[in-house]
């Protein structure tokens, strides 16, 4: 490439940014350098497939891995405080954003000629679809196939391991008063169906549904998660009147477990696909 | 009821609602067994005058002044367990618990609706109230409310539903729930005010016989001199506060109509000419 | 005379057979044996552990709003009062709502101690529900108890105004997907048993009490305060009376169930159709309306989409208003 085009080259980018990019979906003039992740897994993936230094801002709650912390916050990732204000005086060139909380957002950014990322967040499958596309964004296709390989490679142990063994009955209880737990569009059921779990809930629609109490002691589950951010200690559950006879609760197989990284569809899940059929197992 | 009965006696009142006085000065004293009418123009505080010798005055309005009843606590039926009275021959009443009270008094708003749709009887039936232990009302009182139906010639009411009558039936009814109180004292702010022309003269009457029959010593404020003087054993004229200045003139006048109803009275409670002719005979209006 | 006798027999009737129904019916199938003791391990388990307990809390508490419902009706001589009204309610919602938010609080949760534990969610709805009834109750001792109830309606929906607002500010800023709250403030007895069971027993006994002590001078209220007072009625204490009966009525039913809504509205109304307006009749036989009320809504909020839940104050909005309208344009007085 001779000195001339480079010139050309450079001078063309350089109006186009200044322009700001027309096409609403990933610009092809050059990898975006000031995203706004509206959501900790945003941020977890920016970071881990090396995009990190592209990224201008964050949402609150994002804290791993470190270095995601010290970027400036944007606002809250469940959509409520957002302005799109605050997200515009960071001139993004990506907004990277959740179909289900920040919708809203999309209409506004596609008129001002914002590029964005939809994240989808329902499955595994979708989360490593989900960093190749964004690797494939930034620039860092590479980094991104070598994490997806890494998730692939501790997913398919975890499922060679429990070939031939049954589904263990789960339980995750997203709250007590009143109870509630997932269903199948829930990206936590899908987390458990991989560690070898059933969710005992599988059979109904909504994604965090109010169960019966009476249901929850007729699945008999044979483990019962707790998200850590509830409070609730795991030697409370065998105390609720009728429940002792549960099997979890009878075999000691009640767990706390930190549902900030659980439910985050990124890529430490490959990590707590591990860590849950362990538990499955115990 | 005893015979020897007290006084209802009101002396040095004086009221103002905000810094306006609305009543100056009053003094008076309700005998039982007289009939005495309140006239005066609107504005007056005739409506004042009576809530508060009621013992149910608006909440803003600042009283001074003695209310009491006098002569002998012997002759105010009291309920039991109630504190001994004063030994001293007046009570005065904002000491008496509002139960006592209401054995004593019954006082009738002017307008007054109900929003519940009682029967006849249970509506007449609330005026034994204080009577009652515990808001359990007995056979005598419900005697007592046949008797009051029956004295008003309403029996044929007594299962009605009060949002069914007229507005003069409801007036009778209330003025029926005011006698079941078998109060000593009636106070009534204007009991015609609903009725018909032709139902007035009738009113009125029939207070004056039940004030002799049952010796009850009442003030009614009515609108209508003419009735007044034709059926009171007393008039009250009670001209505004504002029209009288301090210790100059009377606050009110009292005295029997042939006494108290000449023009300068009537001009100086209501401020505008009158004509006073005397009539000696009456027939009803068509 | 007749129709009376007839629906004072029957109401009782009928709350012994919606308890009956909702001890029957849930999500797991129960046979009637069960209900009558002779049943498995797990029927049991389900009946006198789950569901009992349940069904006795929805009916303290449809007692408790059928009851204050009316009370107040009386009291405020309007149909549409009910305790909701002073801010109760809200002060609730918004008790919940910082137990839920507040960091703190959710570590109160884990400690079990068998049958002393009840959420800090239902506490804090307590709490607050109770505190903004005594703070409306001591408006009426303000003005040395001369206060008019017209102005205890206007400051008491004023408060309930200004919570909400803060329970709304409260959920925004709090940045958590809280599904459970949501739930809560439509109003669900999902999840709880014993525990609130025994925590509102206290409060509900002395509202129901103090519910029958005011009837008696209620009725007298019908003609405004002066009559009343004319008539004998030492009206500023029952005013507080009244307001107390309210606080703790809608304390003890969030504790119980969240914030539900219409049953005090409803049953009242439904009673004075049949029964008459007298406080005597009205007042305890809304309790029995709203108690069945309330019983028939749970069972069919536990039935609709087994195993999920329904909240129940989403059934009592849903089913009530259409059979209240029905009521009301069915025959004017």
């Amino acid at each position: 490439m001779n000195k001339k085009r480079f010139f050309t080259f450079f001078l063309f980018i350089c109006l186009l940014s200044a322009l700001y990019a027309r096409k609403p979906k990933a610009a092809d003039t050059g990898y975006p350098k000031s995203i706004v992740a509206l959501s900790p897994s945003a941020a977890e993936i920016l970071f881990t497939i090396g995009a990190g230094d592209q990224v201008s801002a964050v949402s609150e709650f994002t804290d791993f891995p470190p270095e995601a912390k010290a970027k400036p916050v944007v606002g809250g990732f469940d959509g409520k405080t957002l302005s799109l204000e605050t997200i515009m005086s960071f001139k993004p060139d990506l907004v990277y954003l959740t179909e289900r909380m920040h919708n809203f957002l999309i209409a506004t950014l596609e008129s001002n000629g914002i590029a964005y990322y939809v994240s989808k967040g329902d499955s595994i499958a979708s989360v490593e679809r989900e960093i190749l596309e964004v690797g494939k964004i930034t620039g860092h296709d590479k980094e991104a196939k070598k994490v997806v390989d890494g998730m692939e490679k501790k997913l398919s142990k975890v499922a060679e391991a429990k070939k031939g063994t049954g589904a263990v009955k789960v339980y995750w209880e997203v709250w007590n008063a009143p109870y509630m737990s997932v269903g199948p569009s829930s990206f936590i059921h899908d987390v458990i169906k991989a560690a070898g779990g059933e969710n005992i809930f599988a059979d109904l629609t909504d994604a965090y549904p109010m169960v019966s109490e009476e249901s929850i002691i007729a699945r008999k589950p044979a483990l019962i998660l707790i998200p850590m951010s509830t409070g609730m200690e795991a030697s409370a559950v065998g105390l609720r009147n009728g429940w002792s006879d549960i099997p979890a609760v009878k075999n000691g197989k009640v767990f706390v477990v930190d549902d900030n990284v659980y439910t985050r569809p990124g890529p430490r899940i490959a990590d707590v696909v591990v860590e849950l059929s362990a538990l499955l197992t115990k | 009821m005893n015979e020897t009965t007290a006084d209802f006696n009101v002396s040095n009142l004086n009221a103002t609602y905000n810094k306006t006085q609305i009543l100056r000065n009053i003094n008076l004293s309700l005998i039982p067994g007289e009939f005495v009418c309140l006239c005066g123009p609107n504005g007056a505080g005739k409506s004042t005058l009576l809530s508060v010798m009621a013992g149910v005055p608006d909440a803003k309005l600042k009283v001074t002044g003695d209310i009491r009843f006098i002569r002998g606590p012997r002759s105010l039926s009291l309920s039991k367990g109630s504190k001994p009275p004063q030994t001293s021959r007046t009570i005065d009443i904002s000491t008496i618990p509002r139960r006592d009270l209401a054995r004593t008094i019954a006082y009738l708003q002017q307008n007054e609706y109900s929003e519940w749709d009682f029967t006849v009887h249970d509506y007449i039936l609330q005026g034994r109230y204080a009577y009652t232990r515990y808001g359990h009302y007995t056979a005598d009182d419900h005697s007592i409310v046949d008797g009051v139906l029956a004295d008003l010639k309403l029996t044929q009411f007594n299962k009605r539903n009060i949002h069914s009558l007229s507005g003069g039936e409801f007036q009778k009814v209330r003025l029926a729930r005011a006698l079941a109180q078998t109060p000593r004292f009636l106070l009534l702010d204007e009991p015609a005010s609903n009725l018909d022309y032709v139902y007035e003269p009738h009113l009125m009457q029939l207070l004056r016989d039940t004030v002799h029959k049952k010796n009850l010593g009442v003030l009614a404020a009515v609108h209508d001199i003419n009735l007044a003087a034709r059926f009171a054993d007393k008039i009250l004229l009670l001209p505004p506060a504002s029209a009288i200045s301090d210790g100059a003139k009377k606050s009110v006048l009292f005295g029997s109509p042939s006494d108290i109803m000449n023009t300068d009275n009537l001009k100086y409670t209501f401020g505008v000419e009158f004509e006073c002719k005397e009539i000696k005979s009456f027939q009803s209006l068509q | 005379m007749k129709r009376d006798i007839f629906w004072k027999i029957i109401s009782p009737i009928l709350l012994v057979i919606s308890v009956i129904l909702a001890l029957m019916l849930g999500a797991e199938k129960v046979s009637l044996a069960a209900v009558f003791g002779q049943g498995d391990k797990f029927e049991n388990i389900i009946l006198w552990q789950l569901r009992l307990p349940r069904v006795l809390l929805v009916l303290i508490t449809g007692l408790l709003l059928g009851g204050s419902g009316a009370v107040f009706q009386l009291f405020f001589r309007n149909p549409l009062a009910e305790p909701g009204i002073m801010g109760i309610s809200s002060g609730a919602t918004l008790g919940a709502v910082i137990a839920s938010i507040v960091p703190g609080f959710m570590a109160l949760t884990g400690k079990g101690g068998v049958g002393a534990y009840i959420s800090p969610v239902n506490l804090c709805a307590f709490a607050g529900a109770l505190i903004a009834g005594l703070f409306v109750t001591s408006l009426a001792f303000s003005r040395g108890g001369k206060s008019s109830s017209v102005m205890l309606l206007l400051c008491g929906t004023a408060l309930g105004t200004l919570y909400s607002s803060l329970s709304s500010m409260l959920l925004l800023t709090c940045n958590k997907e809280l599904h459970s709250i949501y739930t809560w403030i439509l109003g669900s007895f999902n999840g709880r048993g014993w525990n609130e069971l025994l925590f509102i027993l206290l409060p509900s006994a002395v509202s129901i009490i103090l519910m029958f002590i005011v009837s008696r001078p209620l009725d007298l209220l019908t003609g405004g305060e002066k009559s009343a007072a004319a008539l004998g009625v030492e009206v500023d204490k029952l005013r507080i009376l009244v307001l107390l009966c309210g606080a703790l009525a809608v304390s003890a039913g969030v504790c119980a169930g969240g914030t539900i809504g219409f049953v005090g509205l409803i049953a009242p109304h439904i009673v004075r159709k049949f029964l008459g307006p007298r406080a005597r009749t009205l007042v305890p036989f809304s309790m029995l309306f709203g108690a069945t009320l309330l019983l028939l809504s749970d069972t069919f909020a536990r039935i609709i989409i087994a195993p999920g839940e329904l909240p129940a104050g989403i059934i009592t909005s849903i089913l009530g208003v259409p059979f209240f309208l029905a009521l009301c344009l069915g025959g004017r007085k």
